[in-house]
Formats: C-alpha cells, structure tokens, sequence
C-alpha cells in the first residue's frame, strides 16, 4: 500500500485533491502517515451496527488497536466508519481512500487483493497449461476446461492427442493411462476390475464384453455406466457358438456420439466372425442387425452418418443413430480394384483432419488369448528422414485379452 | 592496498528494480535461479538498474526470498552430506515451501505465478501451479469461478454441454 500511495500522489488529480481538501490541507505531520494510515495502521473491529441517533444510521466502530486488518478493507466496500485513533496520524485523510481507489481503476477494492486487478482468466496460456499439467487426478481436466474459454484452451492444448489405457493389472482396480505428451502415467479408479472382459473404445467410453456375453458401457473418468443387451440376443443366435471365445464376438465398436454429452447416442457393433453390424441404444433388450451384409472390414461415424468399408472396397454410408431409423447402408464409392487385390491387407475407414481416408494394410488379426504373457505391440514416430522410429510409450504392458488400446479424447 | 572498487567485486549484486520503482540487491549466485537474469549475466549486460516491469516489489520481495532460500552459499566447502541427512534437507526445504506457497493469499499466488514465469524461475513457477492445481481438484467449474472471481465468457450453449459434461463428475 505505501508504493500504492506514492504512486499516487504523482498523480495531478490527487495531489490537487489533497491541495485543497475541504478538510484542509493534512498537516506535515500527516502528509508522511497517510501511506500508515492505508497499510501499517491496522486496526481492530470493535462492534458492528451500532446507532447514531443523531445520523440515524448505522456505523461500524473501528478503533485503531490490534493488527486485524488494514482499514481501507472497512472503508471500502461502502460503510460507514468511525475511526478513533491518536491525534495527527491521519484519521481525517482516509475519506480519501476512495478516492485513491478510483484513480488506480478499482486497485484497493477493499478486499483481499491489495494491489492492482487480478483477473485469473487473463492468466497467460503457458501459466494455465502449467497448472494443468499438474492437475492430481485426470477427472479434473473436464471442470478444469469448463472454467472459461482461456482455461479450456489451455487444457486443449495439453491434450489433444489420445491416451493410451495401459493393459489392465491383475484383479485391480486401478487402470493405468499414459500421456503421450508428458509421458506420465496416471491412474484412475473404476467401480469394479477389467479382469475377464475384453475391451473397446469410442469417443473416450469403454465399451466392454466379459465371458456371460453382457455387453457394458462405460466412461472411465466420470460415473457414466450404460447397459447394452447381450451378444446372443442377435437375430438367429446360434447355440453352437462357442462362448469361451468371448473376446471374439466383437472385431470393432463405434458410438454415434459423445455419451456424456447426448443421452440419445447408438452403440454399432461390428461382429466377429462374418463381420456383421448390429446396433443398440442403451437399454435396448435386444440388437438390431444394420444389414445382413457380411464381410465389412471396418467402420467410423463421420458428420454424423455410419460409413462402412467392406473387404472388396466398397465403401457405404448410412444415417443411424440421433432418433433417425436406419436405411439400408448405400454404397457411396468403391476403391480401385488393384487397390483392393493386394491381399491379406485389411482396409481401414478414418478420419483425419476432417476427411474420411481408406488405409490398407497387411495385417492379420491376432489374438494374445493363447500367450500365457498377454501381447501388446508399441507403436511409435517414423521419422520420413532417418527412418528411425521413436516409441510412444517404450515400455511393456502386455495382456492377452486387453493389450494398450487407444481411448480418445472425451473432453468437447 | 584493496580499492573500493574491488570488494565489491567480490560479491556482485544485480540492481533489480520493481515495476514500481523498488531498487532490491541481490547477489549474482542467487540471481541464477532465474533463467531470464542468468542469460543476462550470460550476455553481460545486468549494468545498473534491471528493469523488471511484471513484478511488483511485495512479489519481487517473495521471489528473492525464494531464491534466497533455495540458494546453497557453500556448496563447494561443505562436506557431503550422509544420505539420512540429505533426505531430511531436502524434507525440509518441501516443508518450507509448501509454508511458504500455503502463506500467500490468493493474489499474491497469482502475482507469483506472474513474475516467476517472467522471471523464468522454473521450480518456484511449478510450486505455484502445484497450489493452484490442488485448489482445483475435485471442483466444480461453478467452484472454480467463484473461488478465483472469473467470470464465464462461454455461450449458452457451451456452458449448457459443460454443465452435461460435468454432471457425470466424481465426487
């Protein structure tokens, strides 16, 4: 407060105000108490509402004493006060702390803050990116970029990129996510263990299938649980089927839309085996098959439609999901044959910087169930110049039903 | 015969002056710890006066007792330390600094927060957005904006898909 005062007192306008103050000009011995008056001279806060019959008002009595807070944070917010303190230490001045306050654009407003305005949405980014960065659990991301749009622009730009869910320890628990960028793991705690189920992700939830076939969703940092039906309530459900191969019903899951946002989402299923697509909403009894097609060889939701990619390269779309009924999926293009010949590449359908591309590649399906450790392979950065390749996690964490999988982003 | 001019070549200070015209000393050993005063030592230039217009001298204040603190005078005459010992040091300095950011009313952390990033001192910047990460956790954006006066500046409809994103929370 001391600089706060001598700063002001540069000013012309107060310094004219205190020339000719109607309370006169303060004294000598004033003039060097004032900066105390705001600052050392603190005073204790005797009774609140006392009446002055003469004012009819009410004061607040405030004698100078113990140190329990400067007195402009009394004057203010707008009471009235009555100062008793010892002669010539500047009682009468302080009617100028207003005053003083309005020249410096609101500095002293009476409360805590002291000094000029403090606007913590106007925090520099890479302050707010720091804080965020050290934000203890995950969950807290979401009401962290709920703040205000610089807080929320701060935490998107420490996350853009997808998690990697590390596999799932044994009986636990706790569930391990790797941060790509700052290459920390951070845990989070589910309502119950991963243990016996095989897991998907979509749009941030985790869609999961466990050994009875009941199909779950979840959303690993919030509370959301949705339940699907179970796989054998597909039309022509075959008894022959072996169950044990839980981890099979199931190639691919995609959901129409963020469930934490819209509760009218659709859960789409590509099947294993023929490669069928089904679909539920949550809570449905039973799923729906999209087409009695087989043979897809993925699928992805793009502006809101389905598209499909099959093994001999037609690519289809169709509207489902959002209340909408669903029509037969419509081929849309078809892929150059020689693109297509080139066997046993499997075609992908992603999307990437806002269009949709077709991505073939030599792979065959592999399943770690039979590998007493689990699998789970690392991807990493191919750098086009030296041909290196730098990990993204570089580390081990196999399983054999859950190996790393990717879970985007949840977050708007 | 020692001149004038040489003790005070023994111990060189940089003239940091506040945003508001507070002239502090303080030594170049302790000055390093900012990054921003140690490439001007670097590059020579930390003549005179250093100008510093983001830090304000109660914030100018704090940091230099920071940097006092975190500064080891005699690192090089000291004995090493048994392992126990430096343990307990380094358990020490955590008590002092989480006292020390525990201490600052929620101004003088965003004040801070201002001139260590400026200053470029990396572990006092860390030890403020640690404060303020952990006064975060678990709140509602609503709790967050009341607790550091911000006002919301989302749309309607932004602020309509926080509040669904958030109904989900933990608590």
């Amino acid at each position: 407060m001391e600089d706060c005062f001598e700063v002001s007192l540069q000013l012309p306008l107060l310094a004219c105000a205190l020339e000719n103050s109607v309370f006169g000009r303060p004294s000598l011995a004033q003039v060097p108490s004032i900066p105390s008056l705001l600052h050392l001279f603190c005073c204790d806060y005797v009774d609140i509402n006392m009446y002055m019959e003469d004012q009819e008002a009410e004061v607040e009595v405030i004698v100078a004493a113990a140190s329990v807070g400067p007195i402009y944070s009394y004057i203010l917010p707008g009471k009235d006060v009555v100062i008793a303190a010892e002669t010539g230490c500047g009682k009468t001045n302080s009617y100028l702390i207003p005053l003083i306050d309005m020249l410096r654009g609101g500095a002293v407003d009476g409360s805590e803050n002291t000094r000029m305005a403090h606007n913590w949405d106007e925090l520099p980014r890479d302050i707010l990116m720091e804080i965020a960065k050290l934000l203890p659990r995950f969950e807290d991301y979401a009401p962290f970029s709920g703040v205000c749009t610089s807080w929320q622009s701060a935490a998107a730009c420490l996350y853009p990129i997808p998690l990697l869910m590390l596999a799932p320890r044994k009986d636990s628990h706790v569930l391990d996510f790797y941060h790509l960028s700052d290459r920390i793991v951070n845990q989070v705690s589910l309502s119950e263990a991963l243990t016996g189920k095989r897991c998907y992700s979509s749009k941030g939830c985790l869609i999961t299938i466990g050994h009875d076939l009941n199909v779950n969703l979840m959303h690993p940092f919030s509370n959301l649980q949705h339940n699907f039906p179970n796989i054998k309530t597909i039309d022509k459900w075959d008894e022959n089927y072996d169950i044990s191969y839980y981890d099979r019903f199931i190639f691919k899951c995609v959901l129409s839309s963020n469930p934490l946002l819209e509760s009218d989402y659709i859960l789409v299923v590509m099947l294993g085996g023929f490669n069928q697509l089904v679909y539920a909403r949550p809570g449905d009894e039973t799923w729906t098959f999209i087409s009695k097609r087989i043979n897809y060889s993925d699928i992805t939701y793009y502006r809101g439609q389905l598209y499909a990619v099959n093994r001999v390269g037609q690519i289809m779309a169709c509207s489902i999901g959002g209340g909408v009924n669903h029509s037969e999926p419509e081929v849309v293009a078809e892929l150059p044959s020689n693109l297509v010949l080139n066997k046993p590449s499997r075609l992908y359908i992603v999307e990437s910087a806002g269009a949709l591309l077709i991505i073939s590649r030599d792979d065959g399906m592999e399943f770690y169930i039979n590998i007493e450790k689990g699998g789970g392979k690392d991807m990493g950065i191919y750098s086009l110049q030296d041909g290196s390749i730098t990990p993204h996690f570089g580390d081990k964490s196999l399983d054999p039903t859950n190996p790393p999988t990717w879970i985007e982003h949840g977050f708007i | 015969m020692s001149t004038p001019s040489s003790s005070v070549f023994s111990y060189r200070v940089l003239k940091l002056k506040s945003s508001d015209g507070e002239i502090f000393e303080v030594k170049q050993t302790v000055a390093v710890q900012s990054g921003v005063l140690k490439q001007m030592m670097e590059d020579g230039c930390t003549e005179g006066e250093i100008p510093l217009n983001n830090v304000d001298s109660p914030t100018l204040a704090k940091i230099i007792e920071w940097c006092n603190k975190h500064h080891d005078d005699d690192v090089e005459g000291r004995v090493l330390s048994q392992e126990k010992e430096k343990e307990k040091e380094k358990a020490d300095m955590k008590r002092w600094e989480s006292e020390f950011i525990d201490a600052l009313n929620r101004d003088e952390l965003y004040f801070l927060l201002i001139g260590s990033n400026y200053m470029n001192i990396k572990e006092l910047l860390d030890c403020a957005a640690q404060k303020v990460a952990g006064m975060v956790k678990g709140k509602t954006p609503e709790a967050i904006r009341e607790m550091f006066n911000i006002q919301s500046d989302f749309t309607e409809e932004e602020e309509k898909a926080i509040r669904k994103e958030n109904q989900w929370a933990f608590n």
